[in-house]
């Protein structure tokens, strides 16, 4: 993926908050997003670069996520039609 | 022949003709027998040669033996069960109650629900449901799907102390794969109860271990391992969730079943 690719949520039929976590209800498909996939999640606003969102994670979590993983993740979300990429 | 069997607020007539079936029909559904009054259903079983007929509601079969029947009158009061049970919500799990306190042992085929419901049993728990419970409307009650306990012939061989010492049980034959368990009224059986927690069993090596799982991931298990659960038009994922407020969920790491009812009780105490 190229990380000048800007992901942007798609607009599902139902979003529920857990405690550690977050439900998209998409017609007959339900996603469950662990609390960091959820900030990923978040992350993917249309404006933000793949790039910016890995940098913007990293200063979250330091010693937490690295950049393979946000950017597999995002192709994820991508592949579950949960955001499209622009550009 | 003929019993009536009272199933939420409907009535069904079971009518044999064989006496022979007599103390099978009467013991497997004995905690959903009733007085005789007007039947919303009837299921009507006839000698048919060698083997029986079986007529219900979308069932007309033959069957060519008793063992045979057995298994398809389970199964057909079950589909008509789910048909009366149709506007609730029923999750593929068994249940039991503590002094009042309400558990579900959830998850797949093979990870030990119905096990765990009958060594709670054996250990000061009440009977309600084996493999399918009927969720309430509150989200906090469950009442018992009228259905009989039955384990796995190998299960039976490896665990024959998971039988309550007076609880009496049906096995058909060597070649047979399941043996049925007939739950009786009274002390070991409850009606409903309030749900405390859904607790999810995992087989693993060493002592039994309780911890307290999140919402996500019990949500996905339930989805996921919930399997028979019955999916409403609108979505059910908002009385899961209520399900799970209700009833914190927790996973269960056992090795031993005996010492996983022991350390659930302690928690229920």
């Amino acid at each position: 993926m190229d990380i000048n690719t800007v992901p942007k949520r798609i607009d599902t039929s139902e979003k529920i908050t857990l405690s550690d976590g977050l439900i998209l209800h998409q017609k007959k498909m339900i996603h469950t997003l662990n609390a960091t996939g959820a900030e990923i999640f978040e992350l993917c606003d249309g404006e933000r670069s793949v790039q910016n969102i890995v940098n913007e994670m990293a200063s979250r979590y330091p010693d937490g996520v690295t950049d393979a993983l946000i950017i597999d993740y995002i192709d994820q979300l991508h592949e579950s039609k949960l955001v499209e990429l622009i550009q | 022949m003929r019993t009536w069997l009272r199933i939420s607020t409907e009535t069904v007539l079971l009518k044999w003709d064989d006496e022979q079936l007599n103390d099978i029909i009467h013991n497997m559904f004995l905690p959903w027998r009733y007085e005789d009054c007007s039947p919303t259903y009837e299921v009507i079983i006839k000698r048919s040669g060698k083997g029986y007929s079986l007529q219900a509601p979308d069932v007309d079969t033959l069957c060519l033996d008793k063992e045979t029947l057995v298994t398809n009158l389970e199964y057909t009061l079950t589909l008509l069960s789910q048909k009366i049970f149709d506007t609730y919500i029923q999750i593929h799990a068994s249940c039991v109650d503590f002094n009042g306190n309400g558990v579900l042992f959830l998850g797949s085929h093979g990870s030990g629900k119905t096990t765990l419901a009958l060594t709670a049993i054996s250990n000061g728990f009440k009977a309600l449901t084996d493999d399918i419970t009927v969720l309430c409307e509150d989200h906090q009650s469950v009442i018992g799907f009228p259905r009989p306990f039955k384990v796995t012939d190998n299960t039976w061989n490896m665990y024959p102390r998971i039988v309550p010492e007076d609880c009496p049980y049906y096995k058909f034959s060597e070649d047979n794969t399941y043996v049925f368990f007939y739950i009786p009224q009274g002390s070991y059986y409850a009606d409903e109860t309030r749900l405390k927690h859904i607790v999810f069993p995992v087989r693993r090596k060493g002592p039994a271990d309780i911890r307290q799982m999140g919402e996500t991931e019990a949500l996905r298990k339930i989805l996921v391992q919930g399997m028979n659960f019955y999916l409403k038009e609108d979505g059910c994922v908002n009385d899961v969730l209520k399900l799970l407020r209700t009833a914190p969920p927790l996973e269960i790491a056992f090795s031993d079943h005996w010492d996983a009812i022991s350390k659930l009780r302690d928690i229920l105490l």
